[in-house]
């Protein structure tokens, strides 16, 4: 698994709708935050921080009961766990110091990570920096204009962008099925999250199914 | 420290943490071979997975029109995708055909 290099420009122009997506659901994520009392800092140091929305919508919702803190920590856990396999993915090719290892990997996101993967276990780690930082930039500047503004903003889900996020993996995912293996690792990934997904806590269902794509890998080894 | 910034705090701590430690423990080091074909395998699995759970709704909250009009514009984001469109084309489409959809139903 190895760094490898492509043009930022090329490959970073379907990063901008997701971005643009951040912003929006970064507004809606603001408002309910403030909604709730938080105020407008604590919402952008915890989009600064935490970086993800499923988990930061988890603990508005436990905040605004007065729920427990565990319960906030270990839904946090459960939905980034999967942040665990994406890291081990990449550990590879970064080869800074800590504090560089360290700074690339908290820009890991779903999107950052699926964008700078080029196959074969090699990624692009300059793609990923620059997607992560820019999906950053969108989600915090997007959670404090909705933090300031409230109700103000509106519904920004009439602008579909919701939509995008799955179109935009399956672009990615295209590139990845190059044969037989490869589809059937997806049909596998599929059939694992869908079976998951209807009863399971979130973020479970994807760990699981990249967890069973892998230890398929591992049993049948990869094609050379 | 308010009861708020105390979650804050540790929902930070926990986000980075699972980011982090494999690749300041790992970083670097040439993977055995065995484990690098899994994760070469995990990853087209991983990425389909997301596309499953970013289908469905997050909560029961979500309206069915909501939900209709995304699934909408996902299949047109598919169409575009299955026509050797560009990723950045199949997504614009998707957001507009679902922001459309949307503007006529509510």
């Amino acid at each position: 698994m190895t760094e490898t290099t492509a043009e930022p420009a090329r490959t970073l122009r379907p990063v901008l709708p997701v971005a643009a997506a951040d912003l929006a659901d970064g507004m809606a994520f603001g408002a309910l935050a403030a909604s709730v009392g938080m105020g407008v800092l604590a919402p952008v140091a915890m989009s600064l921080l935490v970086f993800s929305g499923s988990a930061q919508y988890g603990a508005v919702a436990v905040i605004a009961q007065h729920g427990s803190v565990w319960a906030v920590v270990g839904a946090a856990a459960a939905l980034n766990a999967r942040y665990l396999l994406m890291g081990t993915t990449i550990a590879p090719a970064l080869t800074g110091s800590a504090w560089s290892r360290a700074g690339t990997a908290m820009l890991i996101t779903d999107g950052s990570w699926a964008v700078a993967h080029r196959g074969d276990g090699k990624y692009d780690l300059q793609t990923l920096r620059l997607a992560g930082a820019l999906c950053l930039c969108g989600w915090t500047a997007g959670t404090a204009l909705g933090a300031v503004l409230g109700d103000a903003i509106g519904d920004p889900g009439r602008l579909g962008l919701d939509a995008a996020y799955p179109v935009f993996f399956l672009g990615l995912l295209r590139s990845h099925l190059k044969d037989a293996r490869s589809w059937g690792l997806a049909v596998l990934g599929v059939v694992t999250a869908a079976a998951l997904v209807f009863w399971a806590p979130p973020g479970i269902p994807v760990l699981v199914a990249g967890a069973v794509g892998g230890v398929t890998g591992a049993v049948l080894g990869v094609r050379r | 420290m308010t009861y708020q910034w105390i979650i804050v705090l540790a929902l930070g701590v926990t986000a980075l943490t699972l980011r982090v430690v494999v690749p300041l423990a790992a970083g670097g080091r040439e993977l055995p071979r065995w484990l690098r074909n899994a994760l070469t395998c995990a990853t087209p699995a991983l990425i389909a997975g997301l596309v499953v759970t970013l289908l469905w709704p997050a909560s029961g909250t979500v309206s069915p029109v909501r939900t209709l009009t995304a699934l909408a514009g996902v299949g047109a984001g598919i169409l575009l995708l299955a026509g050797k469109r560009s990723i950045l084309t199949a997504m614009v489409g998707a957001a507009v055909v679902t922001a459309l959809l949307r503007l006529l139903f509510g």
